[in-house]
């Protein structure tokens, strides 16, 4: 029941983004995946500004060489820096992070509101189209679609379009039809407004919310692919610098100079731990708290 | 009388339960036939209990639940056929107060884009939204630092002064309250019901209340229209109804703690009705105490008495019949 | 049968340390209806739930509460358990989260009188047939084989009342029993309540935002607000002739006591204070229409300062 409470009001809020990052950094993970996550995009943005070397430069007089103050992090078997062409790679590979995740929302969440909110036939299209590529084997398809337009970046992308769109469809749908029932959604609709003002002005907004968790948790995902690709030859193309073709050279070069391989490593692993703490710090800052204290 | 605000004419409002695929089964209906006016400036409160429909009414009249049969006038305006788009004239007209504020309020919005929201549905040009969000918060009685909060920063009080803002930006004719003070305190419940009747009596509003509460409906409401089973049993001014019940439901409305001191107690008999189990002839034969054997076989017409009241009864209890 | 004597509990909370019961002195004779009356938090629904010992684990409680002679909060949390099954039933608000939705409500009719020594299973069953039908519930044999979901709200709550009688309990606690439902089986419900009266050997406590229903029902009533009871006594007593100004008030309020119709209502402006905060004086200061320069002062003692009949203002002692 509600009493009178009329004159209880909360002084002036802080917006909404000052709040969360707040919260974020409240907690362990959240600190590690902010940092983290704060670091490759520093890398990405800043690359050439911050890389010691060209990272194609190349200089044979220090092929393999391992770490040392003069390379950081050692060079590879043409004796390019091997940070610089971390540094250079982050930037490709968020480049393919955010053309590929942004795509794939865009369409994915527009078909899946439209779909949740009613109109059926268009929605059971999508969903079989989605359900077809998500039945296959991931890098099978990815290697036959290579085989089909030509290996590159721009594969790389598309394949991660590909996978990513039946994810973000579905997770909007199913929350699209959640939210339609809302008294909120009533109250627009009885004043006359029209389904797409519904879907843009009222569905979305609630729903961005979700899909921000989701994409955080997505990226390690298509780190994964890029590398994958990249390492099986399929993806960026010599001498391009990204992390995926750096651990093929490291695989090449395993038994003469193993940090490459390690060092090669590195960036993903950071990545993943970054964007994965970040994802679930998130999902646990807009999630409604708990109720403190044991029942009965 | 003038055009009233709000004709209902034999509305149905079924669907189908059982069956294949959609087909088949037999309809079910919530809503059975339901006329109903309320005219200019005045306020009807629809009245009864769980089961009746008066909710499913409130939403029909605005077509968000799908109409099987029947018309519904607002001002005049009639929706040409199902959908949002020949809905909107009416939807314009009409403000909805719904009975959870704080639910109807989009989370994500301001107080400010959320009572303007009608300014930019219906496109209406050549307004400051910011000077009249300001304006309608000034006459619910609240102050313009409102404008900027967000729904989880505001008291259940306080967002039902929004809610009532809201459903007031296009200045609407017609105003519907589904159950305005449910959930509220005792000390509290008065503050709502003095702000809807200075609505009206400052904006000239009409309002069709829906409530299970008699208390308030005996203060606030000119008529009364009681709804039993999907239909209305009897409406009339409110001072008849509750004095001299005709039917013998709304009789055993008014006698329950809710209507007067003075009237006779009178406990039902029987369960609450069921629209998926609808006796025949009329619905509340199987609970009436003065059900005779017509009833059970007949389902009675609406008729109009002489005081001007209509009853769904062959037997009203004020006896004889005119007109 | 129940003696509470400066009973207060509080829980800590996000917020700070709230305090949900403050200081109540409390009697419930033998075979009476005591109305417990408050809006929301006034702490009656706190108060219910310690004198039927399901409070949090984490509240805090202090003064004494005696059930029988028994101080209840000075036993083991074992003994307490053992208590509340035998001697103290409850119905509550919405039966259908204390009825189990899988289980026939016959065998669970019959389960709740298992604490009954010396009651066979066939015996149960007659005697959960017998009191539906006393219920007024009608077929009850074939009730006793359906499931809760498939009865009605007005049905549901007799059933639950059934099964707190078949327990005999000697203390009866009724948490807002009649709230959810409509008018009409509102009104069934408070019929089959009087009537059924006798059966309960022992007292009642009723609890509810709604002093009409008290008038109806109740032998005694007490009156709470922010975590006190500000007045206590003889139903038709407080009802004609309130002691305290919430009391009064409230009954103002009230639609239902508007004689004449009237588009103006009365309201009790300002707001409950915050639980968080440490009261100083009268609780209800803050919004009494008829305050005195001492109530934020000074906490008004009981007047009369013996005896079960009492009201907290100040007024009263001048």
């Amino acid at each position: 029941m509600i009493s009178a409470r009329d004159d209880e009001m909360e002084p002036r809020p802080a917006p909404a983004i000052l709040k969360l990052l707040r919260n974020l950094w409240g907690s362990a993970a959240g600190r590690v995946g902010l940092s983290c996550v704060l670091l490759i995009v520093a890398c990405a943005l800043l690359d050439s500004r911050i890389v010691p070397y060209d990272p194609n430069a190349i200089d044979v007089s220090v092929r393999l060489a391992a770490p040392s103050l003069k390379h950081w992090l050692g060079a590879d078997q043409l004796g390019r820096d091997l940070l610089s062409r971390i540094i250079d790679g982050s930037r490709v590979v968020m480049g393919i992070v955010v053309v590929g995740v942004g795509v794939a929302l865009a369409i994915g969440m527009a078909a899946g509101v439209i779909a949740g909110y009613g109109f059926r036939t268009l929605g059971a299209v999508f969903a079989l189209f989605c359900d077809v590529i998500r039945s296959l084997p991931m890098m099978l398809f990815a290697l036959a679609v290579a085989s089909l337009i030509g290996t590159g970046l721009g594969t790389v992308t598309l394949i991660v379009i590909l996978f990513l769109i039946p994810v973000y469809f579905r997770v909007s749908r199913n929350q699209t039809v959640v939210l339609k029932q809302s008294e909120y959604v009533t109250a627009a609709r009885a004043m006359g407004a029209s389904s797409l003002r519904v879907m843009l002005k009222h569905i979305l907004p609630n729903l961005v919310g979700q899909m921000v968790v989701l994409v955080a948790m997505d990226v390690p995902t298509v780190i994964g692919i890029e590398a994958g690709l990249s390492f099986l030859g399929e993806g960026a193309r010599p001498p391009l610098a990204t992390w995926g073709s750096l651990l093929r050279d490291g695989f090449a070069f395993i038994r003469e100079a193993p940090h490459i391989a390690l060092v090669a490593g590195l960036p993903i692993l950071i990545a993943t731990i970054g964007f994965t703490f970040l994802g679930e710090a998130l999902r646990d800052s807009l999630d409604p708290r708990v109720i403190r204290g044991p029942r009965h | 009388m003038n055009n009233p605000s709000l004709t209902v004419a034999s509305l149905v409002v079924g669907y189908r339960a059982g069956g294949l695929l959609g087909r088949g089964g037999r309809r079910v209906d919530v809503i059975a036939g339901v006329d109903l006016e309320v005219h200019s400036g005045e306020t009807v409160a629809l009245v009864g209990e769980s089961g009746c429909g008066k909710t499913t009414l409130a939403r029909a009249i605005l077509g968000l639940t799908p109409i099987t049969s029947g018309q519904v006038r607002v001002n005049g305006v009639v929706a040409s056929g199902p959908g949002d788009l020949s809905w909107r004239p009416i939807r314009r007209q009409v403000g909805l107060l719904f009975q959870d504020p704080v639910a109807s309020l989009n989370p994500r919005m301001t107080v400010a884009t959320l009572v303007t929201e009608a300014f930019r549905i219906h496109r209406v040009g050549g307004v400051n939204l910011r000077e009249e969000a300001q304006r309608l918060l000034r006459q619910v009685g609240l102050p313009a630092r409102f404008l900027d909060r967000y729904p989880h920063q505001l008291s259940g009080g306080q967002a039902r002064r929004v809610s009532m803002a809201r459903a007031m930006a296009l200045k609407p004719k017609l105003v519907i309250a589904d159950e305005p003070t449910a959930g509220l305190d005792l000390s509290v419940q008065g503050e709502v019901l003095n702000l809807l009747v200075e609505l009206q009596a400052t904006q000239a509003v009409s309002f069709l209340l829906i409530t299970h509460n008699l208390a308030i409906a005996r203060h606030v409401a000119d008529r009364i229209a009681v709804m039993y089973l999907g239909r209305v049993v009897e409406s009339g001014p409110t001072d008849a109804l509750y004095s001299q019940p005709a039917h013998p439901y709304t009789r055993a409305l008014m006698s329950t703690r809710g209507g007067i001191a003075t009237a006779a107690r009178t406990v039902l008999r029987g369960e609450a009705p069921n629209p998926l189990k609808r006796p025949p002839g009329c619905a509340f034969s199987g609970r009436c105490d003065f059900a005779q054997a017509q009833c059970t076989r007949q389902a009675p017409v609406a008729r109009t008495l002489a005081d001007g009241r209509t009853v769904s009864c062959h037997f009203p209890l004020t006896g004889g019949v005119a007109s | 049968m129940l003696d509470i004597a400066d009973f207060s509990v509080a829980y800590p909370t996000d917020r700070g340390r709230v305090t949900a019961v403050r200081d109540v002195t409390l009697q419930v004779r033998e075979g009476e209806v005591l109305g417990l009356v408050g809006e929301s938090g006034s702490g009656k629904s706190t108060l219910a739930n310690a004198i039927m010992t399901l409070l949090p684990d984490s509240a805090e409680v202090s003064g004494r509460m005696a059930f029988a002679g028994q101080d209840l909060y000075s036993l083991d949390r074992a003994a307490r358990r053992r208590l509340r099954g035998n001697g103290v039933a409850s119905v509550f608000q919405d039966p259908f989260t204390a009825l189990n939705p899988v289980v026939k409500i016959g065998r669970q009719l019959i389960e709740f009188q298992r604490q009954k020594a010396g009651r066979s299973a066939a015996e149960a069953k007659r005697l959960a047939i017998d009191m539906l039908g006393r219920m007024g519930i009608s077929d009850p044999a074939g009730r006793m084989k359906q499931y809760s979901f498939e009865l009605s709200g007005g049905i549901r709550q007799r059933v639950m009342i059934a099964a707190a009688l078949l327990t005999e309990p000697r203390l009866l606690i009724a948490d807002e029993p009649t709230t959810a439902l409509d008018a009409t089986t509102e009104l069934q419900v408070i019929e089959l309540l009087r009537a059924s009266r006798h059966l309960v050997r022992g007292s009642i406590v009723f609890v509810t935002h709604d002093l009409g229903l008290v008038a109806e029902l109740c032998d005694r009533v007490a009156v709470m607000y922010a975590g006190e009871v500000v007045e206590v006594g003889a139903t038709p007593s407080v009802i004609a002739n309130p002691r305290h100004p919430y009391t009064r008030a409230l009954l103002a309020c009230d639609p239902r006591r508007m004689i004449e119709p009237s588009r103006r209502f009365l309201t009790i402006p300002g707001k409950a204070p915050d639980p968080v905060s440490v009261l100083q004086g009268c609780a209800f200061a803050s919004r009494c229409a008829e305050v005195l320069a001492g109530c934020a002062v000074e906490r008004p003692p009981r007047w009369p300062a013996a005896g079960e009949e009492y009201a907290r203002c100040v007024r009263l002692t001048s």
